[in-house]
């Protein structure tokens, strides 16, 4: 199979399968993931090894996209305008769920702490694409429906910072396994990493938003805009810096300097959909099948964790922003599905570790295919619970 | 040539507590389908046609915007000619429900040039013109422009 027939038939098969799965209620990040999985190397095998080689490169630029995407929430006008609950909550539950789940694997099933910090990140993730699908069809309104949506739409940001800031964590870590863990180092090589990033975002959002004012085309926009991302994320790698928190920062920087760099993330719609296609369905494909029998007991334990965290997390923030009751008791069950951006940093988290980063992926792969199956489920019963289905 | 020698200085302007029906009104009335919506003088956002269809949205404007940065989520299909809207939303629906927060403004002092860079750069045709406090003093239009140099070159 060679490299150029395997992008086509990802492409076009990958298009038709959304579709057909739309028709069952289900987003399209679960079709493409499906999809990788059938046409990957251990069941149809119709992906040529060049592109499963490439996996890691290609997160890495679809994640720096991402990141990049999300830095435009974090402008002052975004924060008056969300309100002190969602922004409560939306921590609580990302931190709630990454304590809970780390906390388990590395306690109650003795695993490494940089293993257990990794899985522990990866489960604040949450997936708006599935839940916005669910209040969709079943025409949710009101101001449970509304915090609902607010959450999901700010988890992915926090979500991507700590995972950042456990992946700096986790490498120093295992850096230093097996001598004795210098704390101070660990924690200089993390802090060292998150400002490096922050402050090399920061520079090239100054950079492209100077750059901005010679722009007169909106293909010179698009080609500038990727550069500055791709720049911001190889010179990151160079650096060993955290490459997601570098383009978040590209992007928050460049929203707060101007009003008017809003174009800057809007050019991206342009040529993101099959960029995502094409990332999922390669996450599917990455899945070694052979690895399911060995995963249970983690994936078990990282299942039941993620929920009972981001439940008792979204409602302490609830609590603590003195929100509505039916948000209090029932906004953590609508935020259970978990998806694209989980399996995003897994693959980052399978690069990076290439001892377990298999096991790593495969369980993230396995819990997301529940996540999709069960999480619709739980945010129908809260949206129901909280009244505001239209029956 | 500078944008306050084309700009125009009288613009119809809405407030965000404007109804959907009074906005109607003002669209039928006028040709032009970009209305800034001012506050103490100040620009807090744009209507256009297209942001009439917004009526149709379930959710307000902010959390709408919100979702915009997140990734993989796909539109929705909505077919407007099949929607339960009533009668009530006429003034029960206001334009701080519709506008559009992301919106761009040009300085009076700046070049016609740039006002014409920003218009392709943002496929706009209407650009609102303020002054150095960020107070709305008029709109420059790509008619405005094209009116400008035809005029210059004697055509008009």
């Amino acid at each position: 199979m060679n490299t150029i027939f395997s992008l086509g038939i990802i492409l076009l098969v990958g298009l038709f399968a959304a579709k057909l799965l739309h028709q069952l209620k289900f987003p399209a990040v679960t079709a493409y993931l499906l999809l990788g999985i059938i046409i990957g190397p251990h069941l149809l095998n119709l992906v040529s090894p060049g592109i499963i080689n490439s996996s890691g490169l290609i997160s890495n630029i679809v994640l720096s996209i991402i990141a990049f995407g999300l830095g435009q929430n974090f402008s002052r006008e975004h924060f008056r305008k969300i309100g002190k609950s969602v922004l409560t909550i939306s921590i609580l539950e990302a931190v709630g769920a990454w304590l809970l789940v780390t906390l388990a694997l590395f306690f109650i099933l003795k695993q490494q702490l940089y293993l257990a910090l990794l899985f522990g990140s990866i489960g604040a993730a949450t997936a708006p694409a599935a839940t916005v699908l669910v209040i969709r069809e079943y025409k949710a309104r009101g101001t449970f429906t509304n915090t609902l949506l607010g959450v999901v739409a700010l988890d992915d940001a926090w979500c991507l910072i700590i995972f950042s800031v456990s992946l700096a964590i986790a490498r120093a870590l295992s850096l230093h396994l097996g001598a004795n863990i210098l704390l101070l180092k660990v924690f200089l090589h993390t802090f060292s990493q998150i400002i490096g990033a922050f402050l090399l975002g920061g520079a090239i959002g100054i950079l492209l938003n100077w750059l901005g004012r010679f722009v007169k085309t909106r293909a010179d926009l698009l080609i500038i805009t990727l550069s500055a991302i791709l720049l911001t994320a190889g010179v990151s790698i160079l650096l060993d810096l955290s490459v997601l928190l570098a383009n978040m920062a590209l992007g928050a920087v460049l929203i707060n300097l101007k009003k008017h760099n809003y174009g800057f993330f809007d050019i991206l719609h342009s040529i993101d959909t099959p960029l995502f296609l094409f990332f999922f369905v390669l996450a599917g494909a990455n899945l070694e099948i052979s690895l399911l029998p060995e995963i249970g007991a983690i994936a078990i334990t990282y299942f039941v964790f993620v929920i009972i965290g981001k439940v008792a997390g979204a409602s302490l923030g609830a609590y603590l922003s003195k929100t509505i009751p039916s948000v209090k008791k029932y906004i953590g069950f609508g935020l259970i599905p978990q998806a694209g951006v989980a399996l995003g940093v897994a693959l980052i988290a399978k690069a990076s570790f290439p001892e377990v980063g298999n096991f790593i992926f495969t369980t993230v792969v396995t819990a997301t295919i529940i996540f999709e199956l069960v999480g619709p489920f739980a945010t129908r019963f809260a949206l129901r619970k909280a009244g505001e289905i239209r029956e | 040539m500078l944008v306050k020698d084309v700009m125009r200085g009288e613009v119809v302007t809405v407030r965000r507590s404007t109804t959907l029906k009074e906005l109607i009104s003002i669209f039928h009335k006028y040709t032009f389908h970009t209305i800034p919506v001012v506050e103490d003088g100040k620009i807090v956002g744009i209507v256009e046609l297209e942001h009439l269809l917004r009526t149709f949205q379930p959710h307000p404007s902010h959390i709408h915007e919100l979702l915009k940065s997140v990734p993989f989520l796909e539109e929705e299909e909505r077919n407007i000619f099949e929607l339960e809207i009533t009668s009530e939303m006429a003034m029960l629906c206001l334009v701080d429900d519709i506008m559009e927060r992301k919106f761009l403004t040009i300085g009076e002092d700046a070049t016609v040039q740039e006002a014409r860079r920003l218009m392709k750069l943002h496929q706009t045709q209407r650009l609102p013109v303020v002054d150095k406090k960020d107070n709305l003093v008029g709109i420059i239009s790509l008619f405005d422009i094209i009116l400008a140099v035809f005029k210059e070159k004697g055509i008009y």
